[in-house]
Formats: structure tokens, sequence, C-alpha cells
């Protein structure tokens, strides 16, 4: 494994602390939807926090960040009591999302925007596919919609996490 | 691939994964049946329950949410094992129960836990607030005591199956 810099370290705390509080504030103006259409709520709002991810790990280009950087998330969650429904199984489906976003990584992306737009929907498909496995057992109409809603919301967060790495790519 | 074939791909993909997404939406809102109550299932056996017909009670107690925190509430309710009884849903040969809200979210029980004296409850009023769910109709929320959290509560309890 590649020795990081400090400046990659710190990019990695930034993303995983700026994810982990996106998520709490765009989740209750994403619940409005999610209560009228009576799926979960969690779903929409998880490619907002998963993008830093993907800037993370595109900025820092070593195998098993997006992982750890999940970890952490997961781990923050659990110690500050924002577990919701999934207790101690936060620490899994946080960390799960940044293994898939590392795996898309492993492909070399001529457009950075593939990138983002892929790992970023891939990330939240495969965090809504755990939940449910683990937790909510949803089947069939609601699964595809708790499904759907997760890969919308890894498409907007792709589409953002691309805008943004681009504004920082100096500063990160 | 020439790129703007690629392009023209992905809008064409989200496009598609959006346009999906607001028809089985509508699906899902034009196949709700809204009965009003509480469904109850044991197998092939079903009734909905009526909530404003249920014998109600006033209860209180303190909730713990996620956080830590404690807050006291005064419910006005029903006994969970007292509303399976009068439905004709005794929990003899059922093992655990299911309670589902209308957000899709479940919460399991044994049949000790809903069998324990004061335990789990339906509460149609919060602190003299009614319960509604989220098209304004009356509602309940399933009210869990003696609990490190309040991660087993649902709001607006849509139905309530028991498994043998």
């Amino acid at each position: 494994m590649k020795t990081t810099k400090l400046n990659d370290l710190t990019c990695m705390a930034l993303c995983i602390s700026i994810g982990f509080v996106t998520k709490r504030i765009v989740t209750p103006v994403t619940n409005i939807l999610t209560d009228f259409i009576r799926i979960p709520g969690g779903s929409l709002a998880t490619g907002f926090s998963i993008m830093f991810l993907c800037i993370g790990v595109y900025r820092i280009r070593v195998f098993g960040c997006g992982t750890m950087m999940g970890l952490a998330q997961g781990c923050l969650a659990l110690f500050l009591g924002r577990s919701g429904p999934q207790g101690v199984w936060v620490v899994i489906t946080y960390s799960f999302p940044g293994l898939v976003i590392d795996l898309v990584n492993r492909y070399k992306f001529k457009d950075p925007d593939n990138f983002f737009l892929l790992s970023c929907a891939a990330g939240t498909a495969g965090s809504a596919v755990l939940a449910n496995i683990l937790i909510f057992r949803l089947s069939s109409l609601l699964l595809a919609l708790w499904l759907l809603a997760g890969v919308i919301s890894g498409i907007i967060g792709g589409w953002l996490g691309g805008r943004v790495y681009r504004y920082l790519k100096r500063a990160l | 691939m020439p790129c703007k074939w690629r392009k023209h791909i992905r809008i064409l993909l989200i496009a598609f994964i959006l346009i999906l997404t607001v028809v089985l939406a509508a699906v899902r809102l034009m196949g709700r049946e809204d009965a009003g109550g509480i469904r109850l299932i044991q197998g092939s056996k079903e009734k909905t329950v009526d909530i404003g017909g249920l014998d109600q009670t006033d209860f209180s107690g303190e909730m713990v949410n996620g956080l830590g925190e404690v807050t006291r509430h005064d419910f006005r309710g029903a006994f969970l094992l007292d509303i399976l009884h009068d439905a004709g849903f005794l929990p003899e040969g059922v093992k655990t129960v299911t309670v589902t809200g209308e957000d899709a979210y479940k919460a399991e029980f044994t049949v000790e836990e809903i069998r324990e004296e004061g335990r789990i409850w339906l509460a149609m009023e919060d602190n003299g607030s009614q319960v509604k769910r989220l098209n304004g109709s009356p509602g309940a929320n399933l009210i869990v005591f003696f609990e490190d959290n309040s991660r087993r509560n649902v709001r607006a309890v849509e139905s309530i199956e028991l498994y043998e």
C-alpha cells in the first residue's frame, strides 16, 4: 500500500465528516418525498453522503480508502447515536458502499464524470440492497422503488460530486 | 463508440430510470388501499380493526431516543395484547409478531414480549395530540416501553402479522 501524505489523510477526514453531516441535513427534505410514496426514508439521501466518498477515492486513488472512509462514517454514526433502525449494522451498511466505490475505481475511466456517476449510483444501490437484506426486507414494488430511489440519489450525488471535485481539485 | 453517442446513452439511461421510478411510484400510490384501520394477519386469516372503535385508556411512560435523550409522554390508546384478543387473534401457537408502519418500517417481537404486562401499546394520542397518518386520517403509533431506545417504535401502524 502506498504511503499516504498528510493532505491525503486530511482530505479523507474532510470527506468523511462532510459526507456524514450532509446526509443529516438532506434527509428531512428527502423524507418529504419518501413519506409521500410511503417507502422507508434514507435511500434518497444516501447519494449526497456517498458523493464525498467518491471525491475522496478519486482524489487519493488507493484501493481500500473508500472502505475505510465508509467504516469511519459508520463508526461516527454508531458512537453519536445516529444509527437509526440499523443499530450496530450501521458500520456494515456504511462500509459496503465504500467497498463498491473502491471496486469501481479499479477500472480506469477516461471521463471522471462517468466514474462519479457510476460509483455513486452503484454505492448507493449497494447500500440500499444491503439495508434491505439486513433490516427492511421489503419485497416486489416497495423494493424496486427503494432501489430506484437509491440509484437516483446516486446519480444526483455523482453529478454533484463531479462538479464539486472540479472546483476543489486545486485545493485538494 | 463516439463520445457524442456515449453522452446520449448516459442521458437515455438516466431518463429511463427516472421514468421507471415515476411509473412505479404512481402504481404504488394508486394501488394503496386506505382501509382507515389496522390489518391483523395470521396465516390466511385477516381482519381490519377500526382505530376509532378500540377501547382506549390513558397510559404514560418514558421514551429514550437514539441520542439517549429521555422524554416523558402521556398517551391514550390500547394495550396491543388486548387488541389482538378482542379481534379474535390469540397468541397461542404464535412465535413472532411483526408490526409494519405505513412507511414500510417493520419491528419484530416475540410473543413473550407481546404478553409482557404494560410493555407494548398502540397509542392514538401522544401528549394530547392525535396521531395521524400521512394522509391526515387518524392513526396509531406502536409504543414499546422498557427498551434502551425507541428503535422498535413504529409510526402509523398499518398492519400486524402473527407468525407461528
